[in-house]
């Protein structure tokens, strides 16, 4: 396989190596060291991917991450990855790349025909486009537009890689690895500084390995890889090779991503594809370097027309020469070194046009001593053939020539990358002196350095890395004395730019990957368009994956000229994270899948594994939901069982996930009574009582229990799903709203492992699992609490009931949980002891119209919920003045009520709207809804709880449940929530 | 390959220390300078009192001990806790903890209290490249997810 088009000598790639890989299916070669892009030109591939609108063939503009055309998918199946720059991917031995958004082939694509309708796709073309009808957004141009526009597709496989996080925290953040970077980490660490140097590329160097420099008599490369060798001997710094730091957030918070192992086939056993960092620094430095600038022509999309910085790259660091025979066509003194590099590797130069009237005769000279045209004060009309094959060009006369050329290097001048400075609200300023934006007043604890700051020269650069380490030394009080600065050059660096050359009349292109041209520019002004971020929204432009890095300042430019306004005072754009792109799987690091994220397991969790339950989610707790027994083919079998079991003899329920909490001082009755509606400090030792909580604004928040174990120690429980707000509410009230009242309170939600036993076997039961505990109901009478030690711990015992039944709690310490569990069973097997899950649990607290989640939504006042009469009147609470407010004491408020369904069989679905019989089914007739249902195997029909307008008085009514989604009314019954036993006799047996 | 031991601890005891109002922390610290435990600092005047072994009965005990300076309320069962040691701890904790673990700012002996993977988790620094990790009992298995994909990445 051989590389026409590769050097004989020269670049950082190891020829004594050959790795083989395919593009599109087609094998090609390369060395270690090759970028695809880099490999690919090497055998003379020009085509590389079509683009987004106009599907117009492009090949390579740039060398790096900045690239807007050389977009592929790399890998195939699981591991495929789509709009991969060829620019910056690693070469590997048996990579796989393919070319995107063409079909049926890159060389053929149907999709081209859009360019014949391109006076159709110009600026706001989606405003204009999907005016009318709105009806066909869906069925015509979405679909339309999906398969026409876009990049790469995902292979809807889950990927096999993993993704991780890291942290660091350092003194000093040196973005980029440049002489300006490499410098200012190598004084930062002298000067004993904790220092972390990012680069994104897998060399350091920047763009020392893409120029022929000296700098302290050693070549860039070797100067770079000897400064890297000493830096590692610090060990208060890190270096992170191919480290894209993508934005800057609050107090020095950075976001990174390390490609860990996209250089590789697959990663290695147990290492992440890419890591996710933060990064904490007390000061940035911003050695990022600058992107060179196309110049926008007719054409200047066209596979071959390349950035002059990017040809210099390819030659100087691959090895590879980009064409045969090569025009530069520049506004800047750097396209001249171009030139100089194209001569020195033999490749053929045709003409090299500079757009100024004059340009450094110390440039010039070699390049006419070598016999080659020079066109001062000329320009670029159009670049022709697909790939190219001539440039026009016109002298400064206006007389048009043709050069036949393969390669048209364009030099339009260099943005400064300082995207990063503007993450946190600093916009750029124009600089006349080097004809670009560049940082102005930026963040006091943030530097640009180099050629990020506009310094282009090599010793200028070196000094500014080394001036704004020192500042940032001296602001954290440090110092260190520094050798000198290698020696080196400043190349000239003069540029006059030139934001349209030639007539633009056909395809000038401005943004390449989102296809805005320089028309579009002239089009978006003519409507009205005239601030850049409204140019930036109307035309796309700078909204595709480069962030605008390549073309959002020729499109600044336009957008002066058009509107007679300077570049300062036409101003650039905010800039936003992420600079580049960075995989959603990154941000997801470990939560993926089974782990997306954490769950927590109660104490019987492995019991109730072992006995085949089924789970359900409870927000992160994994719950018991039901125990299905041999032979049963349906849940709702499996849930009437363990509800006819408890009811009638004795089931246990893990409940160990409500929140808990632990109150202790003299004040606590106080606060109590405060923080619900009810009384609590005349709550005897040894008692439990349940209470309800509202907001601040009188709806209820939370319900539960407060048991006071001694005088000044009390044990409070919250709902599963207010565990955590409930804590915070107690932390505010006696830290914030009362910081005078002696009360500690610590969360045990953890410590504890609690199960319900309930039914009429449940105290014979408990006789026998606890023989020498007094459960007798003189002793632990409803309402009742003891502590205990079950073998050695602590435990407690209350006598709570949510089911009706006659029911204990018990608790032990969780560790203990497991041990309980088991022993509970085995000397329960008598009374035949059944564990029921949370579906039971619900079905017979809705049998006792005990409110939970479901009512306390968030909607519902106390006396909604039929909990009015537990207000006390001789106390001020939490909610109390707001929830008299008139719409909250509303007597057409839903209150809540029973239903049955009246011909005794119809399921009500819980979701489902309450209207009167013969109401039309409009949300002006809603007179509530359902919240709770389900069939209630203790009275063998269904029923469910609601909330109905005016419903304490329209018991016996009869209403409809009207279910628009799932269809079906139901003819149903008003009744009291309380079900089963109103009395409450069994709770009390 | 890493240098790394993470082990499950067992038979250990917690308990939080809630000190009465105005009762200063050095009270407390002074009543305690016999007993075979370590005080977490984990809040505004609140430990977390942590002992190797710890008999059944040894939160209740403790009370006994600060009867009238401070409340105690066993955490025994309410955390599992993994020792991470070797060279590559810092790094494995670094990789979970978003605070600095740099000597100066987490020395020997410093307790954090934070969240690793979206776990609350307690780490504390208790011998040269040791460290212990407490997350919440019920999260054990999530955590160890964590530990185990962050080491094998090491």
């Amino acid at each position: 396989m051989t590389q026409p088009f590769r050097l004989g000598a020269g670049g950082l790639i190891d020829r004594s190596r050959t790795l083989h890989f395919t593009f599109d299916g087609k094998p090609y070669t390369g060395h270690p060291g090759d970028t695809l892009a880099s490999a690919l030109l090497a055998h003379g591939t020009r085509l590389f991917g079509r683009s987004f609108k106009y599907h117009r063939p492009r090949g390579v503009l740039t060398a790096g991450s900045e690239e807007p055309n050389a977009l592929v998918t790399l890998r195939s199946g699981a591991r495929a990855e789509p709009n991969t720059r060829a620019t910056t991917a690693e070469l590997f031995d048996g990579l796989e790349a393919s070319s995107q958004n063409r079909w049926p082939s890159l060389k053929f694509d149907l999709m081209a025909v859009n360019q014949l309708a391109s006076p159709l796709f110009v600026a706001g073309f989606y405003y204009k486009t999907f005016m009318w009808p709105a009806k066909a957004w869906e069925k015509l141009y979405e679909p339309l537009i999906r398969r026409a526009a876009g990049l790469g597709a995902l292979s809807g496989l889950e990927d096999p890689d993993t993704y991780e996080h890291d942290h660091a925290f350092c003194d000093l953040l040196v973005v980029g690895a440049g002489p300006a970077g490499l410098t200012a980490a190598l004084d930062a660490a002298r000067s004993g500084l904790s220092v972390v140097l990012a680069d994104e590329a897998p060399l350091a160097g920047g763009l020392l390995l893409a120029e022929q420099v000296s700098i302290g008599g050693q070549s860039g490369a070797d100067w770079a890889a000897a400064t890297l060798a000493e830096l590692a001997s610090y060990p208060s710094l890190r270096i992170l090779p191919r480290t894209t730091v993508f934005g800057r957030f609050d107090d020095g918070e950075h976001g990174a991503i390390e490609r860990v192992a996209d250089h590789l086939p697959i990663p290695l056993p147990g290492q992440p594809r890419q890591r996710l960092w933060k990064i904490v620094a007390r000061r940035t430095i911003l050695a990022t370097g600058a992107t060179e600038r196309p110049i926008v022509f007719d054409g200047n999309d066209r596979p071959g027309v390349m950035l002059a910085s990017a040809v210099s790259t390819y030659l100087n660091r691959y090895g590879v020469a980009p064409g045969h025979r090569a025009v530069v066509f520049t506004a800047c003194d750097s396209g001249w070194q171009t030139a100089a590099d194209l001569l020195a590797t033999g490749v053929a130069l045709a003409a090299v046009i500079d757009a100024r009237g004059q340009a450094p005769a110390s440039l010039i000279a070699p390049i006419r001593a070598a016999g080659v045209p020079v066109l001062l004060g000329g320009q670029v009309v159009a670049a022709k053939g697909s790939p190219l094959r001539a440039v026009i060009a016109r002298d400064a006369s206006g007389a048009e020539q043709r050069f036949a050329a393969d390669l048209l290097a364009v030099a339009g001048g260099w943005n400064p990358q300082v995207a990063l400075a503007a993450h946190l609200g600093h916009r750029p300023d124009w600089r006349e002196g080097i004809a670009a934006y560049a940082l102005g007043e930026g963040p006091g604890d943030l530097a640009a350095v180099g050629a990020a700051d506009g310094v282009y020269g090599l010793a200028g650069a070196l000094a500014s890395g080394r001036a704004a380490a020192q500042a940032a030394t001296q602001a954290l009080g440090q110092s260190a004395a520094l050798p000198p600065l290698p020696l080196a050059e400043d190349a000239p660096h003069a540029v006059s730019p030139v934001w349209a050359s030639g007539p633009c009349r056909g395809k000038a292109f401005v943004d390449f990957q989102h296809d805005v041209t320089a028309s579009d520019v002239t089009l978006a002004v003519q409507e009205g368009f005239t601030s850049v971020e409204h140019l930036k929204r109307y035309t796309t432009l700078g909204m595709a994956t480069d962030q605008g890095r390549v073309g959002q300042v020729n499109g600044h430019g336009l957008l002066a000229a058009a509107t007679g306004r300077t570049l300062a005072e036409t101003g650039t754009i905010r800039a936003r994270p992420p600079v580049v792109p960075v995989a959603i799987g990154a941000f997801g690091g470990h939560h993926r899948g089974r782990h997306f994220r954490p769950t927590r397991h109660t104490a019987s969790h492995g019991w109730a594994a072992e006995r085949g339950a089924v789970f359900v989610d409870v927000g992160q707790w994994k719950r018991a939901q039901w125990y299905p027994q041999p032979g049963e083919t349906h849940w709702r079998q499996s849930v009437d069982r363990e509800v006819n079991a408890t009811r009638n003899g004795v089931g246990l329920c893990d409940v160990s996930t409500l929140g808990k909490i632990e109150l202790i001082g003299p004040d606590v009755g106080t606060l109590l009574d405060r923080l619900y509606i009810n009384l609590f400090s005349t709550l005897t030792v040894g008692k439990a009582r349940y209470g309800l909580m509202l907001r601040e604004d009188g709806i209820a928040m939370d319900d539960g229990t407060v048991t006071r174990f001694a005088p000044n120690r009390w044990f409070m429980t919250t709902t599963t799903a207010n565990a955590a707000r409930v804590m915070q509410h107690i932390d505010f009230a006696r830290q914030v709203l009362w910081p005078y009242l002696d009360v500690q309170a610590a969360s045990v939600t953890e410590q504890w492992a609690t199960f319900s036993i309930a039914g009429p076997k449940a105290r014979d039961l408990l006789r026998a699992a606890l023989p020498e505990v007094d459960v007798s109901n003189e002793a632990l009478p409803y309402m009742g609490a003891t502590t205990l030690h079950w073998r050695g711990y602590a435990a407690r015992l209350y006598r709570l009931s949510f089911s009706g039944e006659l029911a204990y709690e018990i608790s032990v310490p969780a560790a203990q949980g497991d041990a309980l569990v088991r022993h509970l069973f085995a000397v329960g097997a008598p009374f035949g002891l059944t564990p029921y899950g949370t579906e039971a649990l619900g079905v017979m607290r809705i049998e006792k119209g005990h409110p939970a989640g479901n009512e306390l939504n968030g909607w519902t006042t106390a006396a909604d919920l039929g909990l009015g009469r537990m207000a006390s009147k001789k106390k001020d609470f939490i909610g109390r003045v707001m929830a008299q407010r008139p719409a909250m004491v509303d007597p057409a408020r839903p209150r809540l009520v029973g239903l049955v369904p009246v011909d005794g069989v119809s399921a009500i679905r819980a979701g489902g709207h309450l209207l009167a019989p013969g109401a039309a089914p409009v949300a002006a007739s809603d007179e509530g809804y359902v919240s709770s249902a389900c069939y209630s195997p203790t009275l063998g029909h269904p029923i469910a709880l609601a909330m109905l307008a005016r419903g304490a008085g329209r018991h016996g009514e009869t209403i409809i449940v009207h279910d628009p989604v799932r269809g079906g009314d139901v003819l149903a019954r008003v009744v009291d929530p309380v079900f089963f036993d109103p009395a409450g006799e069994r709770l009390r047996g | 390959m890493a240098d790394i031991s993470i082990t499950q601890l067992a038979g250990f005891g917690l308990a939080t220390i809630l000190p009465a109002k105005g009762i200063a922390p050095a009270a407390i610290h002074a009543a305690l300078a016999e007993a075979a435990l370590t005080l977490l600092p984990t809040g505004p005047s609140q430990f977390l009192a942590y002992t190797p072994i710890a008999a059944p009965d040894w939160a209740e005990a403790l009370e006994e001990k600060l009867a009238g300076l401070a409340s105690v309320v066993d955490q025994s069962s309410g955390y599992s806790l993994f020792r991470v040691s070797g060279s590559d701890a810092l790094r494995l904790l670094q990789k979970g903890l978003p605070v600095d673990l740099s000597p100066a700012a987490f020395p020997l002996g410093a307790v954090v209290v934070s969240a690793i993977a979206h776990i609350g988790v307690i780490a504390h620094h208790v011998a040269p490249n040791t460290f212990h990790l407490a997350p919440f009992r019920s999260f054990t298995q999530s955590f160890h997810h964590w530990l185990d994909t962050a080491a094998a990445a090491l």
